[in-house]
């Protein structure tokens, strides 16, 4: 059918969801025989006429060379008729000219030109022949001069083109005739036609993301450039298997740009995403870099099986988590590694999370947790451009603690004695006994953690491409040392391609897409942080002769922990091709096929030289192991597209293939003979394999989705999916989910736009859905054996490896939501709110089984029913823009709320003593805390039952919420002139954190303490918080223990954090680089600067683990 | 292209459409049905054939040295009692050795639920074997017998360290995971009985890593063992005619004899071993391994007020009892095993040998009224540590000695001391007296560990031992 395919439709509107995929819209007529006419007819008008259309197209793109400062417009205006043969066209009393312009420009695009000129004066163009005609923006543009002097006929062919401002054509815009209703959309090229339309009937121009333009039709030939939208609402957002936009998203999706990512002095994506998304609690777990995060989005919805949500980085899903953990090797410190390190912040265009059931429910089984879509970087039309970035940065932990002195400490060990009736110091306490120096003070904090770290990233890439086809590749490589002393840092290097080739008339279009990095950390084998409780008084580091000092094997020397490393090299492939053709009009088929690998090597080497010599028998050991995963997917989809009257019907049908392998092994060698061939297993005594797992899961799915709208307010989208994955026993493989949503664009009634229009957009939505979790490892339904580690009699062993349930089926998680969306004042006010409801029914989990049975933990499906709900609110506003400042403010908020609503049988359940049904899970059962008993100095607690001693599980009757009561993130962003300061703070809100204590251990041992330990019980009827000092087992031990587990060892953790600062500056070097470079900005980003919290510990959020970083970057941007 | 044509186009399409679905929803199908793992066997497979079966057995009896079951009995019982004394600044280890263990310990924890995997892979083994067709009948009942023997060892402790325990006969978790504690008598019964069936399935012979051959190596338990474990459990349980008869039955079977030389009692060929438990990973024995000092100790060594009760002739004084120096602090440690760290294996741990069941038949006949039997198997393990001959007065004077000779043969070996002085009811007046020293205080209610917090979290049905 030729170009037809692209052919006309009578009446259009806006196809927001799938145009940049389809691009494409099909004739409808009254009947099938009239389209096909119709079709055929403008087939040829087509044709015969885009000839002349091209011929006066191009001017946009005419040379213009300018070098003027500071001059009127009218003679800028005069040299750029001069040198362009055009002429200017406007009306002195309708617009306001700028007044002085300064620009150098060498063989520059006309179009650049006059942007850059008429920025931000609310101005625009458009060109219609030789004829630069310069307007109002958003008012009818362009009057076309007659042509042909035919202003008798009343009824014309209209043939015309559609572009953005620099000229590339806009295909899939919506040409629209106003009074009749009669359209056309635009082709692969921009161009339309319309037949017998009458003269001075208006044309509506619109496409998603620009401006919608009014023409009134005057002559045959239009050609209609359309300024960008700058509406929020109208920005692309990607969804499961496809685009929309906020304003017409039924779900609910929340998207962090580049530009957000970017200002973050962070090698791990998870840190950039921290506080900006509504509903996506992450948790830092540690400061050392490549450290794990924890992502939990609306709620912990399993009481205990995973609760990550499903990552997918370009159509391909990444590893679930379960698999690529490399603690086989051993406690290391990066043991859990971040999934996201891997990935080069910079080479990411947006993150999306789809948190609701309409946006998720097309990903089925997989979604329970929401989905998390990383989209990155493509090329774009235009001529090459080298874009280079470098940043250089430090870091230092953002909090300690004040630690005891000597004289405190020794104090404390001697009154310890004391109350604990110990007359002789004993043998071992060498920190008082004389053996150690008594005067002497370590800071071992500054010692262990007191180092600074340094940060290094350097990014270049390289895009551009034709209309036909576009590439981009970019290369980064990012360093980052640690506050450890010793050599330890991560590094990252990746390079980032794509390719999208998408020729005009071409039915078919193709875009590959990948990505490699590479990996690699060495860190000390496990965190410091437990070794600044060594004494203050404890012996020097290194003795005389610059050794590891063992002062006659009276200490664990810290330091020894510098040697004993933990070496980590990650490989990332991530690559994508999607094809699509279009089938036949409406139809296009398509299908995505995705290949990952992810490949870990660890060597954790621990040298002799980390042992204390007299220790003779330690073995120096390495254990090396290898973690491979790998996973493909295709996804054939078939997608239908279809319009007419008012309404846009939008499909999509689909079946996923997935296949993930996973295999690791790893060896442990012993007694090496010279440290320096640790490397070397052969140079071991002894070797012995620790571990040996392949593992397969496959997945397949069928899926649909159909999208309506209906005057371009009623929203309603309905998706299916059938699911079946190997991770379930016979017969149980298989389960459907469902889900719909609902959206009424109100601000389109009339009511709102005659009466109420300072309500510039209005959206009621809502969802309704399922989804479920098989977060839950392979194979669990089969009952088998596997090799055991040491021979026996020279045989090897077979060892089961777990309780065996085959009957476990997937859990179902029902989500509804209800959200507002409001925009005040020309969306200058945006406020979107939304309520959600989570329910996890079914459980599937590892449920802790008590050690009688043989194993702790079983496969399986519980009958609890664990609730989420949430408030979620997000505002922005835009509060002040003029030309040369602009302030803009975003806050977001989210309120989550857990309980698990039902749990038949828990008094005999495992999870007796732990939950309380209509509670939270976020909770702990607590002893109920009494006091520091004024006689005995001890901490007492509240005997509930009075049976006169404190016992589990009877006393522990404190519900204490450990949860978070809510969260968020306040951005603001100034711009004046070049400048740009963007400040974003992270807040949390919660009550109940255990301090301190957790960590130190009951005050009088030989471990050092805080300061806040000073503040004891001393003598009878003190009255304190803090117990006496002790240093035998004994009724203060105890009494420090049950502490442990009471509601006294709760503190406030909530905090506000200046998580980060971003300054910068655009150098204005275009004029003096002769326009070699296009854009140059140096930046100084900062990231967790203040953090203002009561906290009685070192960081509210790392807790137990090395306190974040304050990292402040300073860096250069440039654009060839 | 005519109308008709077209709407003919159309159907075809459509048509091809709903057979790619078709296609599809039978691929899904087929698709997901994955191979069974490359590095795992089916649990039925498993009991298919000899070889695997016999593996399933070994690792279980490998597990004990390996995963260091065998030595946290040792270990932690020794703190316990009299034998160790305590350098480590860990509070877990100080609420052992100071009789004031938290129902939340880890180390106490530890030893309860490798304990109970033990018995839960004895009770697969039992299972498995009795479900299988194609198992032969040799192979059968060597691996019937010896799970049986060794759920019977593990219950023996279990009921020892914990008084009162779930017994745990089966498989399945759905009735495992709400078991409540029997009596102590019911699990003594269910120990006897596993025994006798233990006796009746085993060899005489020890038999060789098929389970078939016949081999030099006492590494798999044997009818011997069995009669051996019986006879500790009777001496236990106060059935001293049956004691005496199952010590009788291993003394007399002509198979055991007392290694002459001390040095040799734990080398891997002695004569005098009824049973070891060989460890094949990296060290020789987990005992050697976690005793031998050559630093001052970080964890434990012997206390030297133990060390100070031995007669200074006493060979196992001079052997099994290591020192080491520095400056002027003496440390003591057990010596039984001396290789600390070796490839090749020349200890294994003992699990049974002769010299206790001398010492039961002595204790046997001494509690029957055969002051002069006792007297002669007494003698005989004297005899060997190289002392003179000890007489018997009375009952009560002779039970005292008796006591203190299984004290210094069996010290730090398999938790012996800390059973006995329960046992034998001295416990209360002799740790009122130890644990000041150790720096606590005795209370009666520490004579019994208690059941571990988190497991009484996960079944609300186990009781607390009272005191916790």
């Amino acid at each position: 059918m030729g170009i037809s395919a692209r052919g006309i439709r009578k009446t259009s509107c806006i196809n927001e969801k799938f145009y940049c995929y389809f691009k494409i819209s099909i004739a409808m007529g009254q009947s099938w025989t009239n389209r096909v006419h119709r079709v055929m007819l403008l087939c040829v008008v087509n044709l015969s006429l885009y000839v002349n259309c091209y011929a006066g197209v191009d001017q946009g793109e005419k040379k213009v060379t300018l070098n003027v400062v500071e001059e009127s417009c009218v003679k800028v205006f005069k040299q750029i008729e001069k040198q362009t043969k055009m002429s200017f066209f406007y009306s002195t009393s309708d617009i306001r000219l700028p007044g002085k312009v300064s620009i150098n420009v060498v063989d520059a695009a006309l179009d650049e030109v006059m942007g850059r000129i008429l920025e931000g004066t609310g101005l625009e163009w458009i060109y219609s022949d030789n004829i630069i005609t310069i307007r109002k923006k958003k008012q009818l543009i362009a009057v076309q001069p007659p042509a042909g002097n035919d202003s008798t006929i009343t009824s014309v062919t209209v043939i015309g083109k559609v572009t953005d401002a620099a000229g590339n054509p806009i295909p899939g815009a919506t040409v629209l005739v106003k009074r009749t209703k009669d359209g056309a959309t635009t082709d692969e090229g921009g161009n339309f036609s319309l037949i017998n339309v009458k003269r001075n009937l208006i044309l509506s121009i619109s496409s998603i993301g620009y401006q919608t333009a009014e023409i009134p039709v005057k002559g045959k030939t239009i050609l209609v450039r359309l300024n960008v939208d700058i509406n929020k609402l109208d920005e692309t957002v990607v969804i499961a298997y496809g685009t929309s936009s906020k304003r017409y998203l039924t779900g609910n999706v929340a998207k962090v740009s580049a530009k957000d990512i970017e200002a973050q002095p962070v090698g791990d994506l998870s840190a950039a995403l921290q506080g900006r998304i509504t509903g996506l609690q992450i948790i830092q777990n540690s400061g050392a870099p490549g450290r794990q995060y924890s992502f939990v989005l609306r709620g912990k919805n399993s009481i205990n099986s995973g609760n990550a949500p499903l990552i997918v980085i370009d159509n391909v899903p990444f590893y679930d988590g379960l698999s690529l953990d490399n603690s086989f090797i051993g406690s290391g410190v990066n043991s859990l590694s971040s999934p996201l390190s891997i990935i080069n912040p910079r080479d990411i265009e947006s993150i999306e999370v789809l948190k609701d059931a309409d946006a998720t429910a097309i990903y089925g089984s997989r979604a329970a947790n929401g989905v998390i879509l990383i989209t990155t970087k493509k090329g774009k039309v235009g001529k090459t451009s080298v874009n280079l970035n470098y940043y250089s940065g430090f870091g230092r932990v953002t909090r300690t603690m004040k630690l005891l002195n000597t004289k405190d400490y020794i104090a404390m060990r001697k009154e310890a004695l004391r109350n604990d009736h110990i007359t002789t110091i004993p043998d071992e306490a060498y920190d008082i006994n004389g053996t150690w120096d008594t005067a002497k003070t370590t800071d071992w904090q500054d010692k262990l953690f007191g180092e600074t770290a340094q940060y290094t990233d350097a990014q270049a890439s390289f895009s551009g491409g034709s209309s036909a086809t576009q590439f981009l590749i970019g290369l980064g490589y990012h360093k980052e040392t640690t506050v450890y002393p010793g050599d330890f840092n991560n590094q990252k290097g990746s390079l980032h391609f794509n390719i999208n080739h998408n020729p005009e008339n071409s039915k078919l279009r193709i875009n590959l897409n990948g990505f490699y990095s590479k990996e690699k950390s060495v860190l000390p084998q496990r965190d410091l942080k437990n070794l600044i409780r060594t004494p203050p008084n404890a012996p020097d580091i290194y003795d005389s002769d610059g050794n590891l000092n063992w002062a006659n094997s009276t200490w664990y020397n810290p330091y020894s922990d510098m040697l004993k490393t933990n070496e980590g090299n990650t490989d990332f492939l991530n690559a994508n091709l999607d094809i699509s053709y279009d089938l036949f009009p409406g139809f296009v088929i398509k299908s995505t096929m995705g290949y990952r690998s992810n490949r870990l090597e660890q060597l954790a080497l621990t040298p002799k030289a980390s042992f204390n010599p007299a220790e003779i028998y330690s073995q120096s050991t390495s254990a090396q192991g290898t973690n491979k995963n790998t996973g493909w997917n295709i996804e054939p989809q078939i997608l239908y597209s279809k319009s007419w009257e008012n309404s846009q019907i939008d499909g999509l049908l689909g079946a996923a293939f997935l296949q993930q392998n996973n295999s690791s092994i790893a060896w442990m060698g012993t007694g090496f003979s010279n440290d320096e061939l640790l490397r070397d297993l052969k140079a071991a005594n002894i070797v012995r394999l620790l571990s040996n797992d392949v593992n397969m899961y496959r997945y397949s799915a069928g899926f649909g989705r159909i999208n309506y709208k209906y005057k371009n307010r009623y929203l309603i989208n309905i998706t299916g999916r059938r699911d079946g994955s190997s991770r379930f026993g016979p017969g149980k493989q298989f389960a459907t989910f469902y889900a719909a949503g609902i959206g009424w664009i109100f601000s389109e009634e009339r009511f709102i736009k005659e009466k109420l229009n300072f309500i510039s957009f209005a959206k009621l939505r809502g969802s309704y859905g399922t989804t479920g979790n098989d977060k839950i490892g392979d194979y669990n339904y089969l009952d088998t054996y596997s090799p055991y580690r040491a021979t026996y009699f020279g045989l090897t062993g077979l060892l089961p490896i777990r309780l065996n349930n085959p009957d476990y089926a997937w859990e179902v998680n029902k989500k509804a939501e209800i959200g507002l969306e409001l925009g005040f004042l020309k969306d200058k006010i945006y406020i979107s709110q939304s309520f959600y409801r989570n329910r996890s029914s079914n459980q599937l989990l590892s449920l802790p089984l008590p050690a009688i049975t043989g194993k702790d933990a079983i496969m399986a499906n519980l009958p609890a029913i664990v609730e989420n709900t949430g408030y979620e609110l997000e505002i922005k506003t835009e509060n002040i823009k003029d030309k040369n400042f602009t302030w803009t403010t975003g806050l977001n908020l989210t309120i989550p709320r857990n309980k698990l609503v039902k749990y038949p049988g828990i008094e005999n359940s495992p999870y007796a003593n732990t939950y309380v049904v209509g509670k939270s899970l976020f909770i702990q059962k607590a002893l109920n805390y009494d006091g520091v008993d004024p006689k005995t100095g001890e901490y007492t607690f509240v005997d509930v039952n009075g049976d006169g001693i404190i016992s589990y599980p009877e006393d522990y009757t404190a519900p204490v919420f450990t949860g978070q009561q809510y969260y968020g993130g306040l951005l603001n962003e100034l711009s004046y002139k070049n400048c740009n300061v963007t400040f974003f703070f992270q807040f949390v809100r919660q009550k109940n954190v255990p301090d301190y204590r957790e960590q130190f251990g009951a005050p009088g041992y030989a471990i050092n303490q805080p300061t806040y330990a000073l503040n004891r019980w001393s003598a009878e009827n003190d009255i304190s918080g803090i117990q006496r000092y002790t240093t035998s087992g004994g009724s203060a031990d105890l009494a420090f223990s049950n502490m442990l587990s009471s509601t006294g060892i709760f503190t406030d953790g909530s905090f506000i954090r200046l998580k980060n600062l971003s300054v910068s500056y655009n150098l204005p070097i275009k004029k003096l680089t002769n326009n070699r470079v296009q854009h140059c900005k140096v930046y100084l980003n900062a990231q967790n600067l203040i953090t203002i919290t009561s906290y009685k510990g070192y960081d509210p959020e790392t807790r137990g683990y090395l306190p974040p970083l304050r990292v402040i970057a300073l860096g250069i941007q440039a654009s060839l | 292209m005519p109308f008709s044509q077209k709407i003919r186009t159309m159907k075809k399409h459509i048509q091809q459409l709903f057979l790619i679905i078709f296609v599809m929803q039978v691929g899904c199908r087929k698709f997901i049905d994955i191979p069974a793992p490359e590095t795992q066997i089916i649990r039925n497979t498993v009991f298919d054939s000899d070889n695997t079966a016999n593996a399933a057995m070994l690792s279980i009896l490998s597990q004990l040295e390996v995963e260091f079951f065998l030595n946290e009995i040792t270990t932690v019982t020794s703190l316990s009692s009299d034998e160790f004394k305590n350098y480590s600044t860990g509070q877990e280890n100080i609420q052992i050795y100071t009789n004031a263990i938290l129902p939340a310990n880890g180390r106490n924890l530890g030893i309860w639920s490798q304990a109970y995997s033990l018995i839960y892979q004895c009770n697969a083994i039992m299972e498995g074997a009795n479900a299988s067709k194609k198992l032969s009948s040799q192979l059968k009942n060597q691996i019937q017998g010896e799970a049986k023997f060794l759920r019977a060892y593990l219950y023996f402790y279990l009921t020892n360290l914990y008084g009162d325990v779930p017994l745990v006969t089966e498989t399945d978790y759905q009735i495992n995971k709400k078991l409540s504690r029997l009596s102590s008598d019911t699990i003594y019964k269910y120990i006897v009985q596993d025994l006798v069936d233990a006796r009746n399935l085993l060899t005489t012979s020890y038999k060789d890593a098929n389970g078939i051959d016949d081999s030099d190596r006492r590494i798999r338990p044997n009818k011997l063992a069995a009669a051996a474990l019986l006879a500790r459990v009777h001496l236990y349980t106060k059935d001293y005619d049956k004691a005496e008869t199952l010590s009788n039955d291993v003394i007399n079977s002509n198979t055991y004899i007392l290694e002459p030389d001390i040095d040799k009692v734990f080398l891997i060929d002695n004569k005098e071993e009824i049973l070891q438990i060989s460890n094949e990973d990296i060290f020789n024995t987990t005992d050697g391994y976690n005793f031998v000092l050559t630093a001052r100790p970080g964890a434990q060594s012997i206390d030297p007020n133990f060390v100070h009760a031995f007669d200074k002739n006493d060979k196992r004084l001079l052997n099994w009892i290591g020192t080491y120096i520095e400056g002027t602090d003496t440390f003591y440690f057990p010596n039984k095993y001396k290789i600390q760290y070796a490839s090749t294996q020349q200890e294994s741990l003992s699990i049974l040998r002769l010299s206790e069941q001398y010492l039961i038949r002595s204790e046997a006949r001494i509690m029957q009224g055969n002051l002069s039997g006792g007297e002669t198997d007494l003698n005989i393990v004297r005899q060997r540590a190289g002392l003179p001959p000890a007489n018997f007065n009375s009952s009560a004077q002779a039970l005292a000695l008796l006591i203190q000779e299984r004290r210094n043969e069996l010290f730090v070996e398999n938790g012996h001391r800390w059973l006995d002085l329960k046992r034998t009811g001295t416990v209360d007046d002799f740790m009122k007296l130890q644990t000041p020293s150790k720096g606590g205080t005795w209370k009666t209610s520490a004579q019994l560990y208690p059941i571990p917090q988190s497991e009484r979290s996960k079944d609300p049905e186990l009781s607390q031992n009272p005191g916790y």
